[in-house]
């Protein structure tokens, strides 16, 4: 039994204070327990911003997860929000994915699902952020939820590439 | 309908205008049937771009601008790296010059699709989303994806990734695409050809509002290409400047209801920019391909007086660039090097370059180690907002009789006109209707 394919954005920039949470989740993969069976598993794209296209042209059949820093969470905390939550009532109060600029997230998501027939399985990993100046340092609370938030990746991956992903690598 | 005394004094707001870039809004107040104040008010924070590239490299400038904006990020990159050329002194060679006109090409898709298909046709089409749209007419969005796609990859293959690409460098390129990664753009590109053909048709057969006007239209004009990266600044009404001078001729100024500077004539005056201006500017120098399209559609006259024919500019330019990257593509040969040497001196470097919501002016200081003192960047939008103000005056007593909601909407849809790039101007749009 093969894993299902998934494919993990990244989004962020390094260089814009706390924008940078998900590239250094990244980084620190291999550190975290799964890490590494989890990038060996993924279908790995880092960008600056959401691109509708990402999501559309998600293949068949597989995951998608979307690493993003967000506000409307606490700085620091970490959560998983599947796609659906954020086309369903009460999506105003959800943490918003900093890294969208052509279009809002929840058009991002209508329109996937529109062209794709459905929505990836899959979510948003997101991490509570508050400062995205260029060239501002993240804030301690940040720097330390930064391993917290790379075992969630490698958690979720591992879980949506199902059992056959398990115990790999 | 509205009765008699209430169209007299209306007001208008809306606070975050939808499919645009950034955050906005607008507010409009009518009184008597006259309009007393037309606001494109733009909050989205100051974002400090010109101070933050003091003290950097020329090369360390390029990757900071480019951050500025996802959607645009070529023109930035490109402007400064013009600028800095031609103050250093630095020849490129001619097929790294083809390269950055394919690049700019990559990202006029991106821009223009999006724009076109996601954000301005719904208007057109009577749907309230992209989303509606897609509901309705799936096809539609597909082939509004194909190109946006297709830009995608042209920028993938050249600028190392889709957005904010990251081998421009001063001289030329960090690193080349091989002729193998070029070939193999070929057939989407073609694909995009012909899907933008069929944009052409498209928009062509949709009824715009009535709206016309005589602005005065801004762009670089150059005599034997369409212009992006070079050409100098024209306009419908006469002006012809080098475009290192961009401050002799226009200025910056300040307004309470906007974090972006506000760009004015010497005298006072609105320009506009865009796909509208370098058509008018620019017909003659089309790619063939788009000058017959052009000349088929009959729309030339009225894309320069009528705004809401912007959606057919868009169109039209998509044909363009689709066309001359196949050129490019079928003509390029490899240069021996992907960049030349290079040494940075003191002095003033300023440029010009086509955006694809319009021109685009940096002016850069570097000082005797070769590290920017001073910078300034004047993004299309900030320069759009007098005269976006002004339309948006000129507009408003045509929908004054419509109820609120439809009014509304009209003018939202003459915003979105000009795709408005908020979070370049900050470097902006709610709308609010003030109608007393």
């Amino acid at each position: 039994m093969n894993a299902r394919p998934v494919r993990l954005i990244v989004l962020g920039a390094m260089d814009r204070g706390e924008d940078a949470l998900g590239p250094l989740a990244i980084d620190a993969l291999p550190t975290v327990p799964g890490g590494r069976e989890a990038l060996a598993l993924v279908e790995l794209r880092e960008a600056g911003h959401l691109d509708v296209l990402d999501l559309v042209d998600t293949p068949q059949g597989s995951a998608c997860l979307i690493v993003d820093a967000a506000r409307g969470l606490a700085p620091g905390l970490v959560a998983v929000v599947p796609f659906e939550s954020f086309l369903a009532p009460g999506h105003d109060e959800l943490p918003e994915p900093r890294s969208s600029h052509e279009l809002p997230v929840g058009t991002v998501l209508r329109l996937a699902q529109v062209m794709r027939g459905t929505l990836p399985e899959g979510g948003f990993i997101v991490c509570g952020a508050a400062s995205f100046g260029l060239g501002e340092q993240l804030s301690p609370a940040i720097l330390a939820a930064v391993p917290e938030l790379a075992a969630v990746v490698a958690q979720t991956v591992l879980r949506y590439a199902g059992p056959a992903a398990v115990g790999r690598g | 309908m509205q009765g008699t005394e209430t169209t007299l004094d209306r007001d208008y707001a809306v606070r975050g205008i939808t499919r645009v870039e950034g955050e906005g809004s607008l507010r409009l107040r009518v009184r008597g049937g006259v309009v007393e104040a037309a606001r494109l008010e733009i909050f989205e924070a100051p974002r400090y771009f010109e101070r933050l590239v003091v003290g950097r490299t020329p090369d360390e400038v390029l990757d900071i601008v480019a951050r500025i904006c996802g959607i645009c990020p070529v023109a930035y990159q490109m402007t400064a790296v013009h600028a800095f050329e031609d103050l250093c002194g630095v020849v490129i060679d001619p097929e790294v010059r083809r390269l950055r006109r394919l690049m700019y090409c990559g990202e006029w898709l991106q821009s223009h699709a999006l724009h076109v298909y996601l954000l301005h046709a719904p208007d057109f089409l009577g749907y309230a989303s992209a989303i509606d749209l897609a509901q309705d007419r799936r096809d539609l969005v597909e082939r509004g994806l194909a190109i946006k796609r297709m830009g995608n990859q042209l920028l993938t293959v050249l600028g190392g990734r889709a957005i904010h690409p990251v081998t421009v460098r001063v001289g030329g390129f960090s690193h080349l695409p091989s002729r193998d990664q070029l070939d193999v753009l070929r057939p989407g590109l073609e694909a995009a050809l012909a899907g933008a053909l069929e944009t052409l048709e498209l928009v062509a057969g949709l009824a715009a509002p009535t709206f016309e006007r005589e602005p005065a239209l801004l762009a670089l004009r150059h005599p034997t290409e369409y212009p992006m990266n070079e050409g100098r600044i024209a306009s419908t009404d006469g002006l012809d400047i080098d475009p290192r001078h961009w401050n002799d001729v226009f200025h910056e100024e300040q307004v309470p209801w906007s974090h972006a500077l506000q760009a004015r004539s010497a005298n006072g005056d609105a320009y506009l920019l865009g796909p509208a201006a370098r058509l008018a500017l620019n017909a003659a120098v089309l790619h063939p391909i788009a000058r017959e399209a052009l000349d088929r559609s009959g729309l030339a006259d009225a894309i320069r007086r009528n705004p809401f024919l912007s959606i057919a500019a868009r169109a039209i330019e998509l044909i363009d660039v689709c066309a001359e990257g196949l050129d490019i593509l079928a003509a390029y040969r490899a240069p021996d090097a992907p960049r030349v040497a290079w040494r940075a001196q003191p002095g003033v470097a300023a440029w010009s370059t086509e955006a694809p919501r319009g021109l685009l002016f940096h002016r850069y200081t570097l000082d005797e180690s070769g590290r920017v003192a001073t910078a300034q960047i004047v993004p299309p939008t900030s320069q759009n907002q007098v005269a976006i103000e002004r339309d948006l005056a000129l507009f408003a007593p045509s929908v004054l009789d419509l109820p609120q909601d439809q009014a509304t909407h009209r003018l939202e849809q003459l915003v979105r006109s000009y795709d408005p790039c908020i979070s370049c101007a900050t470097h902006f749009l709610d709308v609010e209707v003030d109608a007393g």
